[in-house]
């Protein structure tokens, strides 16, 4: 039995080791989140330019003991001035948006991040050299394990020492722990909040940045590193609770030693597992392992609210004066312009559909792909296995999505704000990870192939009319429902959820109605979707698909009803002009989005409304 | 709703279709597509691989006179984006063919496309060997052979050493697995006396070094076939390294790890003593070819495998559009079938809509932390013609 205890020791060292890494990046984002209340994808940009940086260092410096700790001590100092600089310069003006708009914008910096490490670097991945003298191995109970994976794991416990020592013993430590519990009761006390913030940033840049360096001896250095670790990183600390430094260093455990012994138990479901776990934390622990219920989230975290009026008279003439001239379109623009617009139709119902639970809804989902993704699988799943017709197939996929909703929706209106957010993005992530390893059912990453629409909708015109039918039907239909007593009702719970509770309405199952609502439309746009591209793959359910609805919603503006079809519009178009032209279109794409949520968070029809169209309020 | 119709409007001036016909005849296009943002250390090599054929084709006449033209597009990596493209390029651009298309994913999105409408595409690189077993799918054409000829290949260089007990890991997507399979049945059927102690397959760059490394050692083999590549085989190489997991053991690499790229990524993980494909890098052996001279003035190094096989492809492309009987799709697929060039290093030959080039085999090498291939000897494509197999099998 000797060698089996050996073998789980090193495993509990192997897990505790990654463990370690996962602690140093989390730990700075929960310390930024506790006082800012942001979640920062482009803190893993932080963590890419501290390793790219320190690759850089090294080669100047030497790998020698000096240069080569000296070169990680400083490329953590740089990415703590860079993080300062981001600070300063663009996340000061967005404390005040809404959360998910926050989420966004971190979002656009990791874009813009990615373009300059590329052009910076190059596109290959880099290797550094192993740390000086620790680039063995030692004997534990006859098996070796890394030194440098030992050394890891006595960092991270001082690290945490340290943490535990400023946040407990010092000042500043003190004015962090009062910001995290009510920053306006410190703001009154008249402590200056504005540095206090710049400061935690920099803490928190600097243990990213320190988190990826510390990578050089294990991994290549890759444009990757970013959205890699900060998914990762996101499920350590909403597992562990947001702003909870405890919370962080068990969960870090958690998440470690599930993919250290996971590997062996369940090798084909290691995708799955990550989110399942937190899902499961989440369905039991709302608010993580030591998260707090903060009411001051459910207010912030509300994207739009007031009313929503039907349009205008002369509105409804240019609706249907656009209704009748995408109806002749056909007779103007050659096949590419009608696939062009079909995909526009298309994603315009998805976004709709997204704004429709998240708008009027109120409820701020980050994992709409889940539907759209769902309603591709199931058309496609039909279609090979029992080989059914293109009506039923669209006809059934909503049904699927709408079945979805009814599953994961119930967990998700019984929670709420970052977590809400970030539970909707488990269960979307866990989906798509089903269908990533899946590989005998859904083919895995090679996707399923030769779906494509009937032989009376083959032609791209009849396709085309079929699209305009069911993406404007899609698209009318939602918007009725806006004004209907359930509507009415959605609306009422959003904006005061304890009155409308008074007024006998059950908030959770109108949510949760909603949710199914949204979930069948979005549904069916993902069927024609499958149908238009005759193929479906994983990436209909990932993370870029939720983000794209989200920009087309956030550019037209949140609090309006045509916003979602201006900015599918607007963003399919840019989307495949300006990647045609450049190849800097995620610098372009991402500054874009910072200027929409730092100029215009009401997005572009927000303020064409606010110019020229007086809103009964 | 009322910008919505500005743009909708605007829209269609953009899609009208407004070409000027070049002076010198009206060009022949042909449509390309790379994941120039998402993946272009492999990207960028092809490209300037196939332009240097293009101003070499130009210069010659073009095709019957009228120039080639290639449209290239970024197709993000992504297979639905990819598809668009591929509408954009068949039906505003109108290209005659369709080249490239990297990803796996975004290549089989891509050929279900072109197939249905009959356009042919000759896919960069193979990883999967589906479109080519699909007698249904006779638009697709890989510029390599897909996995099954290189794993026996391998399995054959394998069957003539002394070990045994064998070990594999590969990415946990088709090519993994099916490059594994081949070379362990065709290992197994040259060597009945071959067992395979242990099958990873961790999730592509998601690999958890550390877990894998013990998994395989606990199983003490001899040798190890492998197929994983760019990042997980740095962290595998990484924390082989530190626990000196590799001293004692014979690998192989499917996957080419002997290109440039391969060396300068990995740098000094690289690892010594591996059998894999790889192309030499100083003169001796690399016969000198005008496209190699072209190169080297123009980019100041020497091509690698991307790049030769970015110049072959539009080779391959021309010489079928110069044999078609006319431009439609048929007639270009038709020609297709039967193309044959002189490449850069030999003939170059499609057999089975399957490119057939030639390629060296020899050992990596790592002389204080540099990275080289040693022994290289060049193999001719019939080695990888499946007939080379059937004969040992009739053996």
């Amino acid at each position: 039995m000797g060698w089996r205890l050996s073998f789980f020791l090193i495993q509990f060292l192997t897990g505790l080791s990654s463990a370690a890494v996962l602690f140093l990046v989390a730990s700075g984002l929960s310390l930024i989140f506790g006082v800012t209340r942001i979640l920062n994808f482009a803190h893993g940009s932080l963590y890419m330019l501290g390793a790219f940086i320190s690759y850089t260092l090294v080669q100047h410096l030497g790998d020698g003991v000096l240069g080569f700790w000296g070169s990680l001590l400083l490329a953590s100092c740089a990415t703590a001035a860079i993080g300062t600089i981001i600070e300063i310069l663009i996340l000061r003006r967005i404390y005040h948006v809404p959360e998910l708009f926050q989420l966004l914008a971190t979002f656009a910096l990791l874009l813009v991040f990615q373009d300059i490490t590329l052009h910076i670097w190059g596109p290959e991945d880099l290797l550094g050299p192993q740390a000086p003298s620790l680039s063995g191995s030692i004997e534990i109970l006859g098996e070796a394990f890394p030194t440098y994976d030992l050394f890891l794991i006595g960092l991270a416990g001082v690290v945490i020492t340290g943490l535990y020592l400023l946040l407990f013993k010092t000042r500043w430590g003190v004015l962090l722990r009062a910001a995290t519990e009510d920053r306006e009761m410190l703001a009154n006390l008249g402590v200056n909040q504005k540095w206090l913030f710049t400061s935690v940033f920099a803490l928190g840049s600097f243990l990213a940045g320190l988190g990826g360096a510390l990578q050089l001896p294990r991994e290549s250095v890759s444009l990757s590193m970013d959205m890699n670790v900060i998914i990762d990183v996101f499920v350590v600390i909403v597992i562990g609770g947001l702003g909870s430094l405890r919370g962080t260093v068990l969960s870090a455990i958690i998440v470690g030693l599930v993919r250290a012994f996971g590997i062996l138990i369940f090798p084909e479901i290691t995708l799955v597992l990550l989110f399942l776990i937190m899902a499961i934390v989440l369905i039991f622990k709302p608010h993580g392992l030591f998260g707090k219920a903060e009411d001051s989230v459910i207010a912030s975290s509300q994207l739009a609210s007031g009313a929503l009026c039907p349009a205008p008279k002369w509105g409804r003439t240019l609706a249907v004066v656009i209704a009748a001239g995408l109806l002749a379109l056909p007779l103007f623009v050659g096949d590419y312009g009608l696939v062009l617009t079909s995909e526009i139709m298309i994603w315009a119902l998805f976004a709709v559909s997204l704004h429709f639970i998240m708008s009027p809804g109120g409820v701020g989902v980050f994992g709409h792909a889940l539907y759209f993704g769902l309603g591709a699988y199931a058309t496609a799943l039909l279609t090979k296995y029992l080989a059914v017709t293109m009506p039923v197939a669209l006809l059934a996929s909503p049904l699927a999505a709408i079945l979805g909703a009814v599953l994961f929706g119930w967990f998700c209106v019984r929670s709420q704000g970052m977590y809400l957010a970030m539970l909707t993005f488990a269960f979307a992530q866990m989906v798509w990870a089903v269908a990533f390893q899946w590989y005998d059912v859904t083919g895995g990453d090679n996707g399923m192939l030769g779906i494509w629409p009937a032989e009376w909708a083959s032609n791209k015109t009849a396709f085309y009319y079929m699209t305009y039918a069911l993406c404007g039907a899609g698209i009318l239909l939602l918007r009725s429902f806006i004004f209907t007593p359930f509507g009415y009702a959605l609306r009422a719970v959003r904006d005061q959820s304890k009155r409308a509770e008074a007024l006998g309405l059950n908030a959770m199952r109108l949510q949760w109605i909603g949710m199914g609502v949204a979930g069948a439309f979005a549904g069916l746009a993902g069927s024609l979707f499958a149908y238009s591209k005759g193929s479906v793959f994983p990436t209909s359910l990932d993370i870029h698909t939720t983000l794209n609805a989200f920009v087309m919603v956030m550019i037209g503006g949140f609090n309006t009803l045509t916003g979602p079809l201006v900015g599918s519009v607007i963003y399919i178009m840019l989307e495949t002009e300006i990647s045609r032209v450049s190849e800097v279109w995620r610098l372009l794409l991402g500054s874009i989005i910072l200027a929409i949520v730092i100029f215009f968070p009401q997005g572009l029809v927000g303020a064409f409304n606010k110019r020229f169209i007086k809103v009964k309020e | 709703m009322k910008t919505l119709s500005a743009l909708v409007l605007g829209f269609v001036l953009m899609a009208a279709p407004a070409l000027a016909a070049s002076a010198t005849g009206e060009p022949i296009k042909i449509g390309e597509m790379m994941p120039y943002t998402n993946g272009p250390s492999f990207a960028v090599p092809f490209r300037e691989g196939w332009q240097i054929a293009l101003e070499q084709i130009n210069k010659e006449g073009g095709v019957h006179g009228r120039p080639v033209e290639i449209v290239s597009r970024d197709d993000q990596a992504d297979p639905a984006v990819a598809v668009r493209i591929a509408e954009e390029l068949v039906s505003r651009e109108k290209v005659v063919m369709l080249i490239g298309a990297g990803f796996d994913n975004v290549g089989l999105a891509v050929g279900n496309y072109a197939n249905r409408y009959h356009v042919p595409l000759l896919k960069q690189w193979a990883g999967s060997c589906g479109p080519i077993e699909d007698p249904q799918n006779t638009y697709w054409f890989n510029t390599t052979p897909c996995y099954g000829p290189y794993a026996r290949i391998f399995a054959r260089e394998a069957a003539k050493l002394p070990y045994k007990k064998w070990a594999m890991i590969g990415p946990n997507y088709e090519f993994g697995h099916a490059m594994n399979e081949s070379f362990k049945a065709e290992l197994q059927r040259l060597r009945p006396d071959v067992v395979f102690v242990s099958e990873r397959y961790p999730a592509v760059s998601k690999i958890n070094a550390a877990a894998e490394i013990r998994a395989i050692d606990r199983t003490k083999p001899d040798a190890i076939f492998s197929t994983i590549f760019s990042g997980d085989l740095a962290s595998y190489l990484l924390h082989a390294q530190k626990v000196g997991f590799l001293k004692d053991k014979y690998c192989i690499s499917g996957t080419n790890i002997g290109s440039k790229t391969s060396i300068k990524e990995l740098g000094t993980a690289y690892p010594a003593g591996w059998l894999t494909e790889g192309v030499p890098q100083d003169t001796n052996g690399l016969p000198v070819d005008p496209f190699v001279k072209l190169y080297e003035s123009k980019y100041g190094q020497r091509p690698d495998l991307m790049a030769i096989y970015g110049y072959q492809i539009l080779l391959v492309a021309v010489d079928s559009l110069r044999k078609a009987k006319s431009l439609n799709g048929e007639d270009i697929r038709n020609a297709l079938e039967n193309a044959k060039i002189d490449g850069p290093f030999g003939p170059v030959q499609m057999k089975n809509r399957q490119l057939y080039p030639g390629f060296w085999l020899g050992h990596t090498d790592n002389q204080n932390g540099k990275g080289s291939m040693v022994n290289l000897k060049w193999h001719s494509p019939e080695d990888l013609f499946p007939e080379a197999f059937q004969t040992t099998i009739a053996q």
